[in-house]
């Protein structure tokens, strides 16, 4: 059986010498009948250029219209990172409200201080934000913690935890200071499936259950949480590398070099599935959403406020605070007044 | 045939049976194609494009740096 059809490949091939037609293995071209670039495997569809950075921004509008994740007048902070997540992500928020008087951006990038690394990336992140014309502000672990990742972790081991930890408290206290509404992140499809994995693996289902997916969980906003939505939930990260290269979106792919622990396993383990089983990531976001009411039925700490910096925590102390002893107890206000004379914000620009 | 790899900017070359696509290709260099995007020239090519001797073939990570 295996040899007949090889037969029939052999046959089919050139003779030697003859120059190989540019298509005989590929695919259909798009369904516009352009040449493709780009398979969506689970689909079974080709696309081209045109036709993939359409249906990848029909995808995003999708998602951010279902979940009404972004609404009348809102002000949303983007965590913008350098990456090409976060870039795409703002290009694309940009591009479908830019002309909407009542919605605003402003980008917010955290400088942990990772030597070699972050420099890169906030130069990618300064360029985005010149080109788009978008308010940029950047936070640094030093002065709104009081040390930086890199000096943090002479005496600490889990450094995406602290790095983590510290990264949300502060995108969340500037997207607040900004007076933002909403707060949207760069998390792709194969993030979210990582992490639903991870909080399995890790038996942490109650966490899995506040994992901030959608603006919905954002029940939790007030209280001085700023909603976080996710509206490339969906989308898997090679997509969104394509999209940025294809629309020449400046983003750095340098990697942070303190990234260790499961995640890393994790996500090998995932794309090894991925290759074989074309759509597995989905399935392990569906899937999570289908357990998720379950999950909200159960018990959780209501939030307060930290005792040592006023900032929404389920403890008494929070994560912040404890990682990070180091870092100034203030705002104890939260979230009625603040003072903006910490200087932890720096304007960057102000080009809107 | 000889191709060369190019990954973040380091060049390798790679020798392949006449024939081979970027499949091939990723498959000798022991990397997962969901991983990469590839790229001629500044062209994005599919997995399945056929190689000819002397083509250098840029591989695009995906893994998104935190
Ligand atoms: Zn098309
Ligand atoms: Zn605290």
């Amino acid at each position: 059986m295996a040899s007949k059809r090889s037969a029939i490949r052999r046959a089919a091939r050139p003779p030697a010498g003859a120059a190989v037609p540019r298509n005989q293995d590929a695919p259909s071209p798009c369904a516009c009948g352009k040449p493709a670039i780009y398979v969506r495997r689970h689909e079974g569809r080709a696309y081209c250029r045109s036709c993939f950075c359409e249906s990848l921004e029909a995808k995003v509008r999708k998602t951010i219209l279902k979940h009404r994740l972004v609404e009348k007048g809102d002000r949303i902070a983007v965590g913008l990172s350098g990456g090409k997540d976060s870039s795409s992500l703002l290009f694309l928020l940009h591009r479908f409200f830019a002309k909407r008087p009542d919605i605003s951006l402003v980008a917010i990038s955290v400088d942990e201080g990772i030597a070699g690394y972050r420099s890169q990336t906030l130069e990618k992140a300064k360029a985005l934000c010149r080109q788009l014309g978008v308010e940029h502000q950047i936070v640094s672990f030093r002065q709104g913690l009081g040390k930086t990742l890199d000096h943090r972790l002479r005496d600490a081991k889990d450094s995406c935890t602290y790095c983590g930890v510290g990264r949300r408290y502060l995108l969340n206290q500037a997207a607040r200071e900004a007076k933002a509404s909403k707060l949207a992140v760069g998390h792709n499809l194969d993030d979210e499936a990582q992490s639903v994995l991870m909080n399995f693996f890790r038996g942490d289902l109650l966490r899995a259950g506040r994992m901030g997916t959608l603006a919905a969980d954002a029940a939790q906003g007030g209280q001085g949480f700023v909603p976080r939505i996710k509206p490339l939930r969906f989308i898997p990260e090679r997509e969104l590398t394509l999209y940025a290269v294809l629309k020449g979106i400046p983003y750095s792919d340098a990697e942070c070099h303190y990234i260790r622990g499961l995640r890393p396993l994790v996500r090998d383990f995932l794309y090894d599935l991925e290759n074989r089983y074309p759509g597995t990531r989905y399935a392990v976001v569906e899937s999570f959403d289908k357990l998720k009411p379950a999950l909200r039925a159960l018990p959780r700490q209501p939030l307060r406020a930290c005792s040592r910096c006023g900032e929404p925590s389920s403890q008494e102390v929070c994560k912040a605070c404890e990682l990070w002893p180091g870092k100034r107890a203030r705002n104890r206000t939260v979230p009625a007044r603040r003072s903006r004379d910490s200087g932890q914000v720096k304007k960057q620009q102000r080009t809107r | 045939m000889r191709v060369h790899a190019i990954r973040q900017g380091k060049q390798e070359a790679v020798d392949l049976p006449k024939g081979s696509t970027v499949k091939d290709l990723l498959g000798k260099l022991g990397v997962n194609p969901e991983t990469v995007l590839t790229a001629r020239g500044e062209r994005i090519i599919l997995e399945t494009a056929p190689l000819q001797a002397g083509d250098r073939i840029e591989l695009i990570r995906v893994i998104s740096g935190g």
